[in-house]
């Protein structure tokens, strides 16, 4: 028999029996459509990750202290970099800019209105380097930090958050009970992990000298003149480091410095990882779904033996038969897996809408959830076309 | 056993299966055996227990006997539904105990035509659709315009796109015969093809089957109703899995219908 006519002869079975069809799909749309709306929401990570990451600047360098290990435990980084350090790179040919920062929490306050917020302290070419635009007001000046002025610039968040619409321009607000005065807000950035938005800067040296104490540096941002220097100028910054730190020949590096290229690479498999680990949570459910795709085909096939026996009876072959029922569950799970995608993509929205996550429904995700349904109704269905295939003409006859 | 009527059969030049089997001939069996259940010597079933015979191109065969006798479980062998326990059956001149699934498939596909007493129409297929099966089965082209064909051969054209569940009983029946001559078999078989019908649709459908075999049909028909048998060319009186007479209908149907009478409870109708 063609195939076509299989096809026709599957659906026309399938629609005899909607409700239980419809249920049947329904594992399917269910399973489908979760691990389609997990792959959206890993790849929509992977993106604004990786949007971030380039936001960062092109041509970036980031130097942070080692992470220091004692025995088999992290114990975080080690404080060894000082805003000399900075300085001294800016000296190495093919650099184009050297920024240090210094990171620390802190409670914000204005007025009635409480946050918490990175704070972070930022040399003047900070912006540049991060590629960050202030939106009103002015950046910072290097007189600023020299002087540990209390001036701060707000992410576009956090000054929604404390100034709920308003102007901060000049308001004084409070970072660790110390009144500060914002100078300028940031453009927004959009969502993400570690975004701009939810930072609140100051002068390095206020940062260091009034906030937090201690010289220490939670990196150092360096822009290169031309990406393709890359190795040289990455191997100069440690040789001088290594250098300035004193570190003997046999001594670990106690700085790590990483391009772009790198932190994309990191924060992809950490990305990919988590994808993975939901994603394969959400498969289960696609393995429920196939199970009930047996169930129903070992009913059907129980309940149309007779059918089996007149198929067989005008000439119908085992493989035939066998065709037939396999037919009936790929087109149950792949009509369940099609609209499943729809559902995955419809959930995605609702995730993207509802849940402030950027979602992404990558095309492979759409061919894999095909494939996949495909497969799910062979290897359920083969099982009870197989018993189907094998029934005797004349027994399958006698069925009432 | 009646021994005299398989020597009246000789008698009368009436081919028998003990005097000549020609291997030309679309059907032989010898000594075809049937066992349910051979397997547990305490509940085992002889259903056929030891046949022979063969029937002619465009004969038409009636076999009856009564309740359990064995006649539909040699009727499926005959239509390669079932296989025999021991016993060789030439369908065509091919020993079908050496055929696989899929070539007695084929066979059946092509080369007989099975109706049922209950019909067995697919439910959820037109009368058309249903003729259509075995042509879509054997991958024959055109096989809507075929299986047109056949339906108007039964009479039953204006009721092509009908469900089985809009028609009578007696169109059901034509339609199942249509679909079992659409390929053109060599031999029909009918179990009971008027058991579930009424007297009068009974009739037309016996009628039918009738034409068919003028046109050339070979027909083997399983009946209870001795005046169809009678209609027929030739009879088989079954007796517990075992041919107990063989010959021109009138003669076997007769001497059935004494011995039926004289035991009481056997069908005389
Ligand atoms: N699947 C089976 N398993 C065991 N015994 C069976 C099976 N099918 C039939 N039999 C037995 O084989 C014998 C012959 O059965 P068969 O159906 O051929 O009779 P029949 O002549 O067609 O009877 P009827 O006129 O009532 O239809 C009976 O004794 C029956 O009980
Ligand atoms: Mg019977």
């Amino acid at each position: 028999m063609m195939i076509g006519e299989t096809v026709r002869t599957a659906w026309r079975s399938l629609l005899a029996n909607r409700m239980r069809t419809a249920l049947t799909a329904l594992g399917m749309i269910i399973g489908v459509g979760a691990v389609v709306a997990v792959l959206a929401i890993g790849e929509g990570a992977r993106a604004s990750v990786e949007g971030r990451i380039r936001s960062m600047g092109s041509n970036l360098l980031v130097i942070r202290p080692a992470r220091s290990t004692s025995g088999a435990v992290r114990s975080g980084r080690a404080q060894t970099l000082v805003e000399s350090d900075a300085t001294a790179i800016k000296q190495i040919p093919g650099i184009a800019a050297v920024a240090a920062e210094s990171e620390g929490g802190a409670q914000i306050r204005y007025r009635e209105n409480n946050t918490s917020s990175s704070v972070t302290g930022v040399t003047p070419s900070y912006f540049a380097i991060r590629s960050l635009t202030i939106s009103s007001g002015l950046g910072f000046t290097d007189e600023d930090g020299r002087e540990r002025r209390r001036v701060a610039i707000l992410g576009a968040n956090v000054a929604e958050t404390l100034f709920a619409g308003r102007s901060p321009l000049g308001e004084r607000i409070q970072i660790r009970g110390i009144v500060f005065r914002v100078v300028g807000v940031l453009d927004a950035k959009g969502a993400g992990m570690s975004s701009p938005d939810d930072l609140v800067l100051v002068p390095l040296g206020t940062h260091q000298g009034v906030l937090f104490g201690g010289d220490y540096l939670s990196s150092i941002s360096v822009q290169m003149q031309d990406e393709s220097q890359a190795a040289t100028v990455q191997s100069r910054i440690g040789q001088l480091l290594r250098l300035r730190h004193r570190l003997r020949d046999d001594a670990e590096d106690d700085f790590e410095v990483r391009s772009q290229t790198e932190m994309l690479e990191t924060m992809s498999t950490i990305t990919g990882t988590f994808t993975a680990l939901l994603g394969s949570v959400a498969a289960v459910s696609l393995l429920v779904g196939g199970i009930g795709i047996m169930n129903i085909m070992l009913v059907s096939v129980r309940e149309r033996t007779r059918e089996i026996g007149v198929r067989m009876a005008v000439g119908a072959r085992r493989i035939d038969v066998l065709l037939q029922f396999l037919v009936e569950a790929v087109v149950v799970s792949l009509f369940g897996g099609i609209l499943g995608i729809a559902a995955g993509y419809g959930g995605a929205i609702a995730i993207a809408k509802v849940g402030g996550w950027q979602t992404i429904v990558p095309p492979y995700a759409v061919a894999l959830s095909l494939g996949v349904s495909v497969g799910i109704g062979i290897v359920f269905g083969v099982g009870p076309a197989r018993s189907a295939s094998k029934l005797d003409p004349v027994e399958a006859l006698r069925q009432e | 056993m009646t021994p005299g009527l398989a020597t009246m059969a000789r008698v009368l030049g009436i081919p028998h299966p003990a005097v000549e089997a020609g291997s030309a001939d679309p059907v032989v069996i010898e000594n075809l055996e049937k066992v349910y259940d051979a397997e547990h010597e305490d509940i085992a079933v002889r259903a056929v227990a030891g046949i022979s015979f063969s029937v002619k191109s465009g004969e038409s065969v009636a076999i009856i006997g009564p309740s359990g006798c064995g006649k539909s479980t040699l009727l499926h062998i005959l239509g390669c539904l079932d296989r025999p326990t021991k016993g060789t059956y030439r369908l065509g001149g091919r020993n079908v105990a050496e055929l696989d699934d899929d070539e007695l498939a084929r066979l059946r596909n092509q080369h007989i035509g099975f109706v049922f007493q209950s019909f067995n129409l697919l439910p959820r297929m037109s009368a058309v659709e249903n003729v259509e099966l075995p042509l879509l089965y054997a991958g024959t082209k055109r096989a809507r315009e075929k299986a047109f064909a056949a339906l108007e051969r039964v009479g039953l054209a204006d009721r092509a796109t009908h469900m089985p569940n809009e028609l009578s009983g007696g169109q059901k029946q034509r339609v199942a015969i249509a679909r079992a001559i659409v390929t053109g078999p060599s031999i029909i078989l009918c179990d009971e093809p008027t058991g579930a019908l009424d007297s009068k649709t009974g009739r037309e459908v016996l009628a039918l089957l009738g034409r068919l075999h003028a046109d050339g049909a070979t027909l083997l028909m399983v009946t209870h109703d001795l005046k169809v048998a009678r209609s027929l060319q030739r009879a088989l009186h079954m007796k517990d899995g075992l041919i107990v007479a063989d010959g021109p209908s009138a003669i076997v149907v007769d001497a059935f219908a004494r011995t039926a009478d004289e035991e009481e409870g056997a069908p005389t109708s």
